[in-house]
């Protein structure tokens, strides 16, 4: 389907040629099939050509006033067409609106910026050469400027367009970005560097800019510092104020413009935004499932759990096959408790999507929380197969493990987490607690002892090692005397309940028990409810009053 | 200048399509005679109508030497019908819906003339797409069980299928077997890349197998353009699929070592691989190359393990930090500083990428520099190859196009597969940069097709490089250089073990008198989702004076051979030549 003038007016005209003007000649504007686009946009790129074909006729003979007016109609046109990557036919209508309007720098930017992205750079450079021209100190041109002469391998020129846009308002981290790329490009790692590193200080978020800066990095020889820039490396952009090309996003008609708009303002969490798009979205096409879910996980976003329920469930009343739908809406059934729904959803997100390892892990997290470890575990080993590096799944996996009373498993499993993942207390914890609970007192200690070296600040590592060696009922593994140092060393951080408890077992086990009570006491002092932890101690201070020191009934 | 009266009149009356290639000139460097030379190989992509992503990612093509006569014979996978609801494609015959593996006939007369002819022998090789693959999308070559013929892995939507060559019967006929199940090398899920490779030297050759995306019909949707009209989607990061490494087990047997070797750790939507040496330390290392997600560089830990060096080795993601859509790629010494240096191509709007090795394992992207991403930025790039199609000593590149976005001009147009873009050659001029030479060097580069697969080989045994192109939902095109042998030459075939098989990994070098030495790798992997021709060829440009050839074989060993001929193949096998300390 070609897009084609009205049939009146293309008769009136060819009947009643314009007389020849006073204006520069233009291009013919290339067709553009509407027919499989949206409504909403085909009706506006046909209001767009309408309105040009209206300043058109209204032209008079002579008359440089109206060229403007046409201009303004042809950049309306380029800046839609642009918009929607209908790329040809914004360039030539760019291209009209200059001609007509050559002191407006609008038409030379956007049509430069468009090239650009279309990888016509020499005439990208021309365009963008002559916006400058015609608005000197213009930070998006000058950035602009500076990247196409990098593309076009003008490093000098490029870096003239930088510098000059460094000291302009927002655009700093972005004229950092293209100068340290021209100091790489010139060899110099050490300018390099510093401008990459200015471009974080200035936008943290800038995560693409840890690459180039572990390269220039490794230039220098310094391979921890690029390792440890490489440690936080996404795919945040540099940006910089283009309010130019802003105006033309905010052109968008349809419901793919607002997903767009949407989808973008939920990646940069703001919830609003995002929500407010999909809404409106959601007017032209409400039975899109997907505008569903994004509509809902911008609610829950806001903190309308109802809202962004009642979303995920229209998605999967309309598209029951909807992985994201039933995966985001088990989620949050298991976050508010709701166990049993929350695991059908997630059972069918991952019926769906056999590979889907956050269903799978959030299945098993539901699961082993409505207390049925043995289907948690199957899900964790499904998951495992996908993912057998992953320290997190295999950490769940054996915390499931120990709920089936299989300790020695889990203790061996843990084992694993602990090597993956070194610097972690939780798992040295986990698998200290696994080998009490399987009677391997002797190796919980080795593992507690290995674990407080490499994380001295832990004190859930130390507690369990001052319970293990304090109160383990097999002497071969106490050791009072080492019991009581952690102890007194964890309390001269301030005193707590746990570790007033701590020192005292401490003490107990060494036989001081007057000392011992003394510090129960204190560790009961705070008040609480009847609670395990409450009664434990209890049951101790009654054993330190009659000259006893508190052991383990089973694990410490 | 135009008036206004005649621009609003164009707006009545667009202009025509561009108008038909211009003819074959008499100096073209490749000519397209698929034709004439009996390949009627036509792939059929199995659109719906419903814009299925796999519908356009197909298929790859392999040169290998199916029947050991000498030369290379061409395997094409082929698509299929997709989905519940397949188009009318679906009603074609079965004997169409075929991979297809064409002999070659190669004759050569008394006088070196050559008569270069295919014949279809897919019906007697037993090759066939069947129901399981449910559409072909790669294929890799490599002798899996040291027999001395090459076997074939396909790579499927579906599942994949090792095929293993019988050899010759008592009727001369050469057969395959699929043997995927028994073998343990099924992978049920969209694989796309492919490679055969020892990486353990233990003689065996293993398999890494690349998957892309999660995909099912059920929850398969179209995308949109901005302007909301349907298109094919892109990749969605999170469903990528992890990739698999098999171990082979020397007795036809895989076992999966990819969560032993570390392979899951990483990964995303794999689109290529190569295998190579990266880091000179004499063990084949991996490089994955991933769908807009960082790719990766598998380095070979020399104790059944790899670790990921990619963004580190500057190899991950482009020099502005931005992961890529890294379509094909190759690895090869375009520099002749010894090392190998790693290229892709990406989607329109990235270019070309070329990652310059410093010979340690550490890449700067010169991609700008080498002249090669802005002639590239407008097209999207799958199969490509290191080449030297003019036999100067400097390793050239040829990368065939094809959109995966719909371009507006071609689908206001009624084009059903408006993704076609044209293809590229570029010379390499020696001094870090490469010029665009493609339309004067012949008439097939400026058709615009959807091409996919590229095997790079050389088809009639007469010293320089030709090209098989496998388009998508078209016919292949089988590009014949007319001119590279002009120039000395000298190819060799590098067999290690009993009877032998292709030394898959081993680095040449040729040593010139007076001129730094030349390095090329035996390899089939490389390009997108196809398998080339295993024999190392050299270019001697203007040294045509040989002193001798140094093969670092992948074993570890290194041995020296004398008076090997130039302007022949020259078959070298492991343990035959001197040792070289």
């Amino acid at each position: 389907m070609i897009l084609a003038l009205p049939a009146l007016l293309l008769t009136g005209l060819l009947a009643a040629p314009p007389a020849p003007r006073a204006i520069p000649a233009i291009q013919a504007i290339p067709a553009v099939d509407t027919s499989a686009m949206e409504p909403a946009v085909r009706e506006q790129l046909e209001a767009a050509r309408r309105t040009l074909e209206e300043a058109i006729q209204r032209l008079p003979a002579g008359s440089s006033s109206s060229s403007s007016e046409l201009a303004e109609a042809f950049g309306r046109c380029g800046r839609l067409y642009a918009l929607y990557k209908l790329n040809a036919a914004a360039r030539a209508c760019f291209e009209n609106a200059a001609r007509l309007a050559p002191a407006d720098p609008r038409w030379a930017y956007t049509l430069g910026a468009m090239l650009q992205v279309t990888g016509d750079f020499a005439a990208a450079e021309g365009r963008l050469g002559r916006a400058l021209e015609l608005r000197p100190g213009d930070p998006a041109t000058l950035i602009r400027l500076g990247e196409v002469r990098l593309q076009l391998g003008q490093t000098e020129a490029a870096r003239q367009a930088f510098e000059a846009a460094l000291p302009l308002a927002g655009a700093a981290a972005a004229a950092h970005f293209g100068l340290g790329r021209v100091a790489l490009a010139n060899g110099d790692a050490r300018v390099a560097a510093g401008h990459f590193e200015a471009v974080l200080a200035s936008q943290p978020g800038a995560s693409e800019v840890r690459s180039p800066l572990a390269l220039a990095y490794r230039r220098l020889g310094r391979l921890d510092d690029a390792r440890s820039a490489l440690a936080g490396y996404g795919d945040g952009r540099v940006t910089f104020p283009d309010p130019l090309l802003e105006q033309v996003a905010a052109l968008g008609a349809g419901s793919r413009q607002l997903v767009v708009a949407g989808t973008t303002a939920l990646r940069a969490r703001r919830f609003a935004e995002a929500a407010e798009a999909f809404r409106k979205a959601l007017e032209t096409d409400p039975r899109d499932g997907t505008l569903w879910v994004g509509y809902g996980v911008a609610l829950a976003g806001l903190r309308d759990p109802a809202g962004a329920e009642r979303s995920y469930r229209k998605a999967i009343e309309l598209e029951p096959a909807n992985v994201r739908a039933h995966y985001n809406l088990g989620t949050m059934l298991a976050a508010r408790g709701a166990g049993r729904e929350a695991i059908e959803h997630l059972e069918t997100a991952v019926r769906l999507d056999p590979e889907s390892r956050d269903a799978l892990f959030n299945l098993g997290q539901a699961l082993a929380a409505a207390g049925e470890p043995a289907r948690a575990l199957d899900a964790y080993e499904r998951l495992l197969k996908l993912s057998p590096e992953d320290p997190v799944a295999r950490f769940q996996h054996a915390q499931t493990l120990s709920a089936l009373g299989r300790h020695a498993e889990a203790a061996a499993e843990l084992a694993a987490v602990v090597a993956a993942a070194p610097g972690e207390a939780a798992p040295r914890l986990a698998q200290a607690s696994a080998l009490l609970r399987a009677g391997r007192d002797a190796e919980a200690r080795a593992c507690l002892e290995e674990g407080l070296a490499r994380l001295p600040d832990s004190e859930p590592l130390a507690q369990l090692l001052v319970r293990v060696l304090a109160a383990s009922s097999r002497p071969e593994v106490r050791d009072g005397a080492k019991a009581l140092g952690i102890a007194q060393r964890l309390l001269a951080a301030g005193p707590t309940a746990e570790r007033e408890e701590a020192l005292a077992l401490a003490l107990g086990e060494l036989g001081r028990f007057a000392e011992a009570a003394d510090h129960q006491r204190r560790a009961l002092a705070s008040p609480g409810p009847d609670s395990p932890d409450r009664q434990r101690r209890q049951r101790c201070l009654a054993l330190y009053e009659h000259g006893e020191p508190c052991r383990a009934q089973g694990s410490p | 200048m135009r008036s206004l009266l005649g621009a609003l009149l164009l707006f009545l009356f667009p202009a025509a399509p561009p108008a038909a290639p211009p003819k074959a000139a008499p100096e073209e460097v490749f000519v397209d005679r698929a034709k004439e030379l009996g390949v009627d190989f036509v792939h059929v992509n199995g659109m719906s109508g419903r814009l299925y992503t796999p519908e356009i990612m197909g298929s790859g093509v392999a040169l290998f030497d199916y029947d050991d006569d000498g030369d290379l014979d061409v395997f094409f996978v082929q698509g299929g019908p997709l989905g519940p609801q397949a188009g009318p494609q679906a009603a074609k015959p079965a004997a169409v819906l075929n991979h297809r593996l064409y002999r070659n006939d190669l004759v050569v007369g008394p006088h070196g003339e050559r008569t270069l002819h295919f014949t279809d022998v897919t019906a007697e090789s037993g090759l066939r797409l069947g129901e399981s693959c449910r559409g072909g999308i790669g294929v890799a070559a490599g002798d899996f069980d040291n027999d001395g013929w090459t076997d074939l892995y396909v790579t499927c939507l579906g599942s994949n299928q090792l095929w293993h060559n019988n050899g010759r019967d008592a009727a001369g006929r050469v057969t395959f077997t699929e043997v995927t199940l028994k073998a343990g090398a099924d992978d049920p899920r969209w694989s796309v890349p492919a490679a055969f490779f020892d990486y353990d030297r233990d003689g065996w050759l293993d398999l890494f197998v690349g998957n892309y995306l999660k995909f099912s019909f059920e929850t398969a949707r179209p995308c949109r353009t901005p302007a909301g009209a349907p298109d094919y989607c892109g990749p969605v990061p999170a469903d990528a699929v992890p990739g698999r490494l098999l171990h082979n087990r020397g007795d036809g047997t895989f076992e999966d070592v990819t969560a032993k070797a570390g392979i899951a750790a990483e990964y995303g939507p794999a689109l290529g691989v190569s295998t190579a040496d990266f880091n000179g330390d004499g063990w084949i290392d991996l490089y994955v190359a991933n769908d807009e997600t960082p790719n990766q560089l598998w380095i070979n830990q020399r104790n059944g393990t790899f670790k990921n060096d990619a963004l580190l080795a500057g190899a991950g993601v482009s020099g502005e930090g931005r992961p890529q859509a890294s379509m094909g790629v190759d690895a090869g010494d375009y520099d002749g500083d010894g090392d190998e240096d790693l290229v892709m191509d990406n989607l329109t709007g990235e270019g070309i990428t070329l990652y310059r090795n410093d010979g340690t394992g550490l890449f700067e992207d010169v991609s700008r520099a080498s002249g090669l991403q802005t002639p590239s930025w407008k097209l999207t790039g799958f199969g490509m190859a290191w080449l030297d199609y003019d036999n100067d000593s400097l390793l050239d590149l040829l990368v065939v196009n094809g959109a995966v976005k719909k371009i507006e001009e071609q689908a206001r147009a009624g084009d059903p597969l408006p993704l076609r873009q044209e293809k590229q050659l570029f010379h390499n001029l020696g001094n870090g940069r490469f010029e665009e030479v493609g339309k004067p060097a012949g008439a097939v580069f400026a058709i615009p097709e959807v091409s996919r697969g590229a095997a790079f080989g050389d088809l009639d045994n007469d010293g320089d490089t030709d090209v098989v192109v496998s388009n998508n939902d078209g016919p292949a095109r089988v590009l014949i250089n007319q001119l590279g042998n002009r120039r000395p030459w000298l190819g060799l075939r590098l067999l290690t073990g009993k009877p032998g098989r292709d030394a898959l990994g081993a680095r040449v070098e040729l040593r010139r008198l007076g001129k730094p030495p030349l390095w090329r790798r035996v390899r089939t992997d490389g390009s997108y989702a196809s398998a080339n021709d295993p024999r190392v060829l050299f270019g001697l440009g203007d040294t045509p004076q040989v002193e001798r050839v140094v093969v670092h074989w992948p074993s570890g060993r290194v041995e020296a051979f004398k008076d090997v001929p130039a302007g022949t193949y020259t078959t070298l096998r492991e343990g035959s030549g001197a040792a070289v300390p």
